[in-house]
């Protein structure tokens, strides 16, 4: 018996140390790691943008305080619903991971579809930027895509979480891929079309890029949720294009 | 339809041993025996079986971010404790094979007398935990998950038989010494890597 | 003296957990696509496998035995998850590299079994030492699968181009997984041949 209360005593003291210790921890760590990520969506927009934030090695050069103050001061925020329709009462920051990422079950549709609009200083040309996820082989794979200002014309695309197979999927984090994207177009004749991703060494297609051999299931997953997202923020575009 | 296909999936497009490596180290150590390999290979479908379902219900009401709102306590309704996810899933696998081990013990003898030593070793079975790593990645739902737990319990269980039959057969060749046991058994695994590779053109539909 | 040394490079080649005691191969397989991940899987497994061991040993006295295996998975699954912390908090971009990772060394038999076999028995500096010389041991034999793998499958080793592809075509088997399993046969075959001085009947 005295055995047994012992057991009992010990594997209790065990938790609660554990749980007790985790709890402070990730407690007090959790305004430090929601900052980096807040960061991190931040650098990744401007650098969608071509704005330079980053060293090539991918490592921030500038300051807290010039990031936060880069941007609030060139990138304003929009936030659409999944019919593509302006949510007025909404602004991007407020949005969390899951609503911008995760998908309903039923429709396949996200909770919210955020835009960001940036102003170049040099040109004062406007580009938009609009946030594409969804599943690749093993993961959701999530990324910003950039628009020129006829929104069509692809600027540039930053993929920033995914955990797909480091040198096969994972190589969609790589500037080689991305810089593939670079000046293809969604539109064809003013009218949206399929985006496609193909296998490497295809006849030169101004909506299609090569894929990554090797890494077919993760392009078809890509292919598939770029198709997907662009669907609904055409809706806004379309209109867009139309008081231009 | 749905659920055959994801059946399918995990048993033999992305096997949880061939493709996803969980699960190598009992893989390894215990197919030298066609029994043992039968024996390990059925308690991994029961625990896979019974666990995936069970964190999913964990992680579900106790653990995701507004998870606890069935409570109705305000206090806890926002409480998002998902960084004990690890912890919990792995506590929970090791009371369930303590569990299913005297369970199956008091009730169905002669299984216990095949399967009781492989019990224990399961704990360690990274395959456990995968699939309960995966099913909360990709968003099952309690039914998905009661499949897909299943089936990559059967889809190791394949794996583990194959290679114990492998290993049984090429006793009477003429294996270089160095390369007798464990690094045959790593070729012949890739070998078999290499033949299920071929399951991966199988295209489920939608 | 030499006792102690002989603990930290025993595991190194001729008692290696991965290759001779098949422990902690499945991680060993996943990360080892790339070098600079096996290299920062290898470092991170070495520091929990420290911890734990140093822990366990602390607790060995107090422990009761048959409850042994639930609370050293406590103690392990803690030390990754603050691990998991720390590094989210502090150094995130190679948190978001490791992510699925720092998930695996829960589940990876080296800490698992060290604690099982080493650590209840022995006092803190030993296990110390002990996991020191299993961390490393590890660590060679993922840094050698990774080097194959990149070299062959893309060509470079941790990210530099070493065969370019002007005239070397990756090997995309190399990447994939039956690459890394037919890779470490070969390595057991060669260890077992050459460096083992000890070589042990099986099958």
């Amino acid at each position: 018996m005295r055995d047994q209360a012992k057991i009992v005593i010990f594997a209790t003291v065990v938790c609660l140390v554990c749980s007790i210790l985790l709890a402070l921890v990730s407690t007090a760590l959790a305004p430090r790691q929601a900052r980096n990520k807040a960061n991190d969506v931040k650098t990744k927009v401007l650098q969608v943008f071509g704005a330079a934030v980053t060293d090539e090695k991918g490592k921030l050069c500038v300051s807290q305080d010039e990031l936060d103050a880069l941007f609030a001061t060139r990138i304003t925020g929009i936030v659409l619903d999944a019919e593509g329709q302006l949510v007025a009462d909404r602004a991007v920051e407020t949005l969390t991971p899951q609503q911008i990422s995760d998908r309903d079950k039923a429709t396949g549709m996200k909770a919210f579809y955020p835009v960001y609009v940036y102003v170049d200083p040099g040109t004062s040309e406007k580009q938009y930027a609009i946030h594409v996820s969804g599943k690749g082989l093993w993961s959701t794979i999530k990324g910003f895509m950039a628009l020129k200002d006829d929104l069509s014309t692809i600027a540039g695309i930053v993929f920033y979480e995914h955990q797909e197979t480091p040198g096969l999927g994972g190589e969609v984090e790589k500037p080689y891929f991305q810089d593939r994207f670079k000046g293809k177009q969604w539109l064809e004749d003013g009218k949206r079309c399929e985006f496609q991703i193909t296998k490497p060494g295809g006849a030169p297609n101004p909506h299609a890029v090569d894929g990554i051999t090797a890494a077919t299931m993760t392009c078809l997953g890509v292919e598939d949720f770029l198709n997907a997202d662009f669907c609904v923020y055409n809706r806004y575009f379309e209109k867009l294009r139309m008081q231009q | 339809m749905g659920l055959i296909n994801l059946a399918i999936e995990s048993i033999f497009i992305q096997n949880i041993l061939l493709a996803l490596f969980l699960g190598m180290c009992s893989y390894l150590a215990q197919s030298k025996k066609m029994e043992s390999a039968k024996g390990l290979g059925l308690a991994v479908i029961m625990v896979l079986t019974i666990a995936t379902p069970l964190n999913w219900l964990i992680r579900h009401f106790l653990l995701e971010a507004g998870a606890l709102r069935w409570t109705r306590v305000a206090a806890l309704g926002e409480l998002d404790l998902s960084f004990l996810t690890f912890i919990c899933f792995i506590a929970v696998i090791a009371s369930l094979v303590q569990i299913v081990e005297m369970v199956v013990d008091r009730f169905f003898p002669v299984l216990y007398n095949s399967l009781g030593i492989f019990l224990p070793l399961i704990t360690v079975n990274c395959a456990i935990l995968g699939a309960s790593l995966f099913m909360v990645e990709r968003q099952y739902t309690l039914v998905e998950s009661v499949v897909y737990g299943t089936s990559s319990g059967v889809g190791w269980a394949l794996a583990i038989m194959s290679l114990a039959a492998i290993r049984k057969k090429i006793r009477y060749s003429n294996v270089p010494e160095g390369l007798r046991g464990l690094g045959m058994a790593f070729i012949i695994t890739g070998l078999m890597a290499i033949g299920f590779l071929c399951f991966s053109g199988i295209s489920l539909g939608k | 003296m030499a006792k102690l040394r002989k603990i930290v490079t025993d595991p190194l080649a001729d008692n290696n957990p991965v290759t001779w005691q098949v422990l902690g191969v499945c991680s060993a397989l996943a990360v080892t696509t790339k070098v600079s991940t096996a290299v920062v899987m290898s470092l991170a497994l070495t520091v929990v496998l420290c911890c734990s061991n140093v822990v366990i040993s602390l607790l060995r006295n107090m422990i009761p035995n048959k409850i042994r295996m639930i609370v050293e998975l406590c103690v392990i699954a803690t030390l990754v998850i603050l691990a998991d912390l720390l590094l989210r908090a502090f150094v995130y971009d190679i948190s978001k590299q490791l992510s699925v990772f720092v998930g695996l060394i829960i589940t990876n038999c080296i800490v698992m079994g060290r604690a099982e076999a080493y650590a209840l028995q022995n006092p803190p500096l030993k296990s110390l030492l002990d996991a020191l010389g299993n961390g490393f041991g590890y660590s060679i034999i993922l840094i050698a699968v990774a080097s194959f793998r990149e070299l062959l499958g893309s060509g470079s080793w941790y990210g530099m181009t070493v065969l370019s592809e002007s005239w070397y075509t990756g090997n995309t088997l190399m990447l994939l997984p039956p690459g890394a399993f037919v890779i470490i046969g070969l390595l057991i075959w060669f260890q077992r041949t050459f460096i083992s001085k000890t070589l042990r009947e099986e099958d």
